[in-house]
């Protein structure tokens, strides 16, 4: 029931995202001294969003169920520099998306609490 | 969720792998002086750390590993001491390859990695407590 409302639905996807990221960036850091590791990243949110989940329509049960991506699509990162090792992590620059990261499930995370408490309000138990 | 849980054991996997860093350095830090004992032998030869990737099968996670303890094959140093026990026939000794400023700077390098694996574990913790909130009334 909740997933039917966009404000939930969208506020748990962005923290589902956040959340598949934050584990991209925490390998990504894990590996700041692999020789020839170069970064990975989620796909933009927007484009996710853009191209995640559109199932194909289906009238009987034998048509097959296609999907249009599925999963969060990652990418190679650009980095700051590359070291002579072929390494491409830059320590800080790992730091700084993490603390995005953080912000944004944060924020998700409030936006999902007020939007239960909006439904809680409106049965009248706020 | 799951992600969460991967991003804590990719850190822990961090973590572990700069700790066996940190025991080698400490390791060569430590024989920076231990020589051979019969004339001509080979002293302490430097261990280095190599780091590899490493994708665990049961949950997807990017973890990282020691690779590969190996040896650092540079020449080592000759000293003249020819009262020295492992003093060769024109009266040096070899010294142990290592050299206190590399290991000082991969001590920094590996502590540096370290503290952001572990900061990288806490925000994971973090954003992990921040759903479980949302069970909170």
């Amino acid at each position: 029931m909740l997933s039917k409302i966009a404000v939930l639905r969208q506020a748990s996807a962005q923290m589902e995202y956040q959340s598949h990221r934050q584990a991209l960036v925490t390998e990504n850091i894990a590996n700041a001294d692999t020789p020839g590791f170069r970064p990975r990243d989620l796909k933009p949110f927007d484009e996710q969003v853009r191209t995640a989940r559109i199932d194909l329509a289906v009238s009987s049960d034998r048509h097959l169920k296609g999907r249009a991506g599925g999963g969060l699509a990652d990418m190679q990162a650009k980095s700051y520099e590359v070291a002579p090792n072929g390494n491409g992590v830059v320590i800080e620059e790992q730091m700084l998306k993490m603390a995005a990261i953080q912000g944004t499930h944060q924020m998700a995370s409030q936006i999902y609490r007020k939007g239960v408490e909006l439904l809680r309000a409106s049965f009248g138990r706020g | 969720m799951d992600a969460i849980k991967s991003a804590m054991s990719s850190a822990a996997s961090g973590m572990h792998a700069q700790s066996v860093r940190l025991r080698v350095i400490t390791e060569n830090i430590a024989n920076a002086e231990s020589t051979g004992s019969t004339p001509g032998a080979d002293p302490y030869r430097r261990k280095t750390v190599t780091f590899g990737e490493l994708v665990d099968r049961e949950t997807g996670a990017g973890l990282v590993e020691v690779k590969r303890i190996g040896r650092d094959p540079s020449d080592f140093k000759l000293e003249y001491d020819p009262n020295h026990p492992a003093a060769n026939d024109a009266g040096y000794v070899k010294k142990p390859n290592v050299s206190s400023l590399i290991e000082m700077g991969d001590l920094r390098e590996a502590q540096r990695s370290y503290d952001a694996s572990l900061k990288a574990f806490e925000t994971s913790r973090n954003m992990l407590g921040a759903t479980l909130d949302l069970l909170k009334r």
